[in-house]
């Protein structure tokens, strides 16, 4: 009956530019957002955040990759707006476990998954420590986006972001190397 | 920058030859490595750099990225936020979505989480059910695929990829059409009997005793209208749908030009319960969905017999082997409905459900995550389903106390 109800539920609804958009920019949106989150709900929130702004936005007359890029820096904020607004990362860790020890979930190693996420909290503290452009420089190049992709989201000429992106690689390497000496400090700002 | 440049380029163009993005000819930045120490050592720390951050951000990745039928509910749940709809995946009730985006957003609803788990697996795939099943989005596939009178169900494990196959989106090779657009507007009713008297038949409802501890068993109750759905084959527009896609060499028959085939989509009924109140996830959403309806028909019109508008459809190119193959196999096909699952986000399972005369042949769903279940199956004539955040046990203890 599934599917008898459902065929009887759906309406024609005419593919809309919006329609068309969110089809195409939803999964990378979703990777790079996740990345900021690591949080699945989250992630998903923030994205319909974004893209309830975009509906209410006058964008839509813009060309595709100017409102990818709009998405890619609401999205950005968005999530970073939440990560501020949490606990430090001890905390979340602290949640995250209580989580899946509620749902029950039975991980095979939890060895690697704690230090999973004692990784991820780590990278999450360097990036909080670089400048807002060189993080999400990083974040960007780092989920696959393209130079000019880059280049159009944080609104920086083409041929700067080879340079951003050195700096703000050479940045975290010096502070993964300084936490390194000290891997009790992943603390978010 | 040749043998002859003694410019050395700056470290954004040493990082942008790096990604292979833009500015300096690969044979020439060799030849100027060779011979500029410092280019070189500034290279050898920018590809360190590089290929230190790149591993540690790699653990920052989500496990994977969402599967179309996945980015499908998540539009689908934009909109209900937008009417203030709660998205109810599966034998949800959602109010039609607008044709453009032109009011102001609604407030995000704040947790979604339980039904919003189930959705990665249980309803991405009853999504993807409907998607195969509809005009849009691919339309009454499952229609064609057999389900002439849907007396038995059977899997038919899909990718969600194939989800945008032409085949399952019929609109590519002909026009397809509503005899009732509005038929898919839920219609709330006070009690059961009302229900009953709208849909035909005399529905049933869980027993009291059979649904979890602390759920109200006083239910919503919503009719939905039948409704036929008309899919006429147009030689012409399939021609040009192919050779856009590079296979322009497929045999269309003439005489299937104009050929309809009609599905007549039953009413139905849906009764939803709320979660517990105690139940600090609960969303307000329903728990637990009771579906019921009579048989889905198909009929075909024009100078073509179901069996030979069945083979000729199952003849076209895009539909994946795999699914073609499962097709075919399916003996019974004129009472036989193919459920589509996309196995990787469902597991499934034939069964016998529900109890006296309700009991029947059917399949069990199950999302892999554990959050939702979903049960399916027939009996005397009507089509019953049972959904929602409970273990396949709870629903089937349900399913057997339906009176």
């Amino acid at each position: 009956m599934l599917s008898s109800l459902e065929t009887a539920q759906t309406k024609v609804r005419p593919i809309t530019r919006f329609d068309d958009l969110f089809e195409r920019l939803y999964p990378s949106l979703f990777g790079l957002t996740w990345r900021v989150l690591d949080d699945r709900d989250e992630t998903e929130d923030v994205l319909q955040e974004g893209f309830l702004k975009l509906a209410s936005s006058s964008l839509l007359d813009q060309p595709d990759e100017e409102v990818a890029a709009w998405l890619r820096r609401v999205c950005l904020n968005l999530a970073f707006n939440r990560l501020r607004g949490r606990q430090r990362a001890q905390a979340r860790l602290e949640r995250i476990g209580r989580l899946a020890g509620e749902s029950g979930e039975t991980d095979p190693s939890p060895t690697v998954a704690v230090l999973r996420q004692e990784q991820q909290a780590h990278v999450r503290a360097i990036l909080a420590r670089l400048p807002e452009r060189q993080r999400n420089c990083l974040l960007l190049r780092h989920s696959g986006h393209s130079y000019a992709e880059i280049a159009t989201t944080l609104n920086v000429a083409i041929g700067s972001v080879g340079v951003l992106l050195a700096r703000a690689e050479r940045a975290f390497r010096d502070y993964y190397e300084e936490e390194n000496d000290d891997p009790s400090d992943h603390s978010l700002p | 920058m040749t043998r002859q440049t003694t410019r050395c380029p700056d470290l954004g163009q040493w990082r942008a030859w790096l990604d292979r993005e833009a500015g300096i000819e690969l044979a020439d930045a060799g030849l100027h490595l060779a011979e500029c120490p410092a280019c070189r050592t500034l290279v050898a720390e920018a590809r360190s750099s590089a290929d230190l951050t790149a591993s540690a951000l790699a653990v920052m990745g989500p496990a994977g990225l969402p599967a179309p039928a996945e980015v499908s509910f998540a539009r689908q749940r934009l909109e209900a936020s937008r009417a203030r709809v709660p998205v109810v995946p599966a034998l949800t009730t959602s109010t039609p979505a607008p044709a453009h985006m032109e009011k102001p957003p609604m407030p995000i609803t704040a947790s979604f989480s339980r039904w919003r788990v189930a959705l990665g697996g249980l309803a991405a795939a009853l999504l993807l059910s409907l998607a195969l099943a509809t005009p849009q989005g691919g339309a009454f596939a499952s229609g064609f695929l057999g389900l002439f009178r849907s007396q038995n169900f059977t899997v038919v494990t899909v990718s969600t990829q194939d989800a945008h196959s032409s085949l399952l989106e019929l609109g590519r090779l002909g026009t397809v059409t509503q005899s009732n657009p509005e038929a898919s507007r839920p219609r709330s009713a006070s009690s059961l009997s009302e229900a009953s008297a709208r849909v035909g038949f005399t529905l049933v409802q869980p027993d009291p005793g059979t649904l979890p501890s602390g759920m109200s068993p006083q239910a919503k109750i919503n009719t939905l209208g039948g409704e036929d759905i008309t899919f006429t084959f147009d030689k012409a527009k399939a021609q040009a749908y192919y050779q856009s896609i590079g296979r322009a060499g497929v045999s269309l028959p003439d005489r299937f030009n104009g050929a309809s085939l009609i599905v007549h989509v039953p009413t139905a009924a849906l009764l939803q319960y709320a979660a517990p109140v105690s139940d600090k996830a609960s969303t307000g959403l329903p728990a637990l969905v009771v579906g019921e309806s009579t048989m889905l028909t198909v009929e075909t019109r024009g100078n073509v017999s179901l069996d030979e508008m069945r083979s000729f459809l199952l003849s076209l190119p895009d539909l994946p082997t795999d699914t073609r193959q499962q097709l075919e196999r399916i003996q019974d096909w004129q009472n036989t409905l193919p459920i589509p699952v996309p196995a990787e986000m469902l597991t499934s399972q034939q069964a016998t459900l529900g109890s006296g005369q309700l009991r029947g042949q059917g399949v069990i769903l199950s999302d892999k995550s554990n959050v939702g279940s979903g049960l399916l199956w027939q009996a005397n004539g009507r089509v019953y389903g049972v959904a929602g955040t409970l273990s396949v046990d709870q629903l089937k203890n349900i399913a057997n106390g339906l009176r």
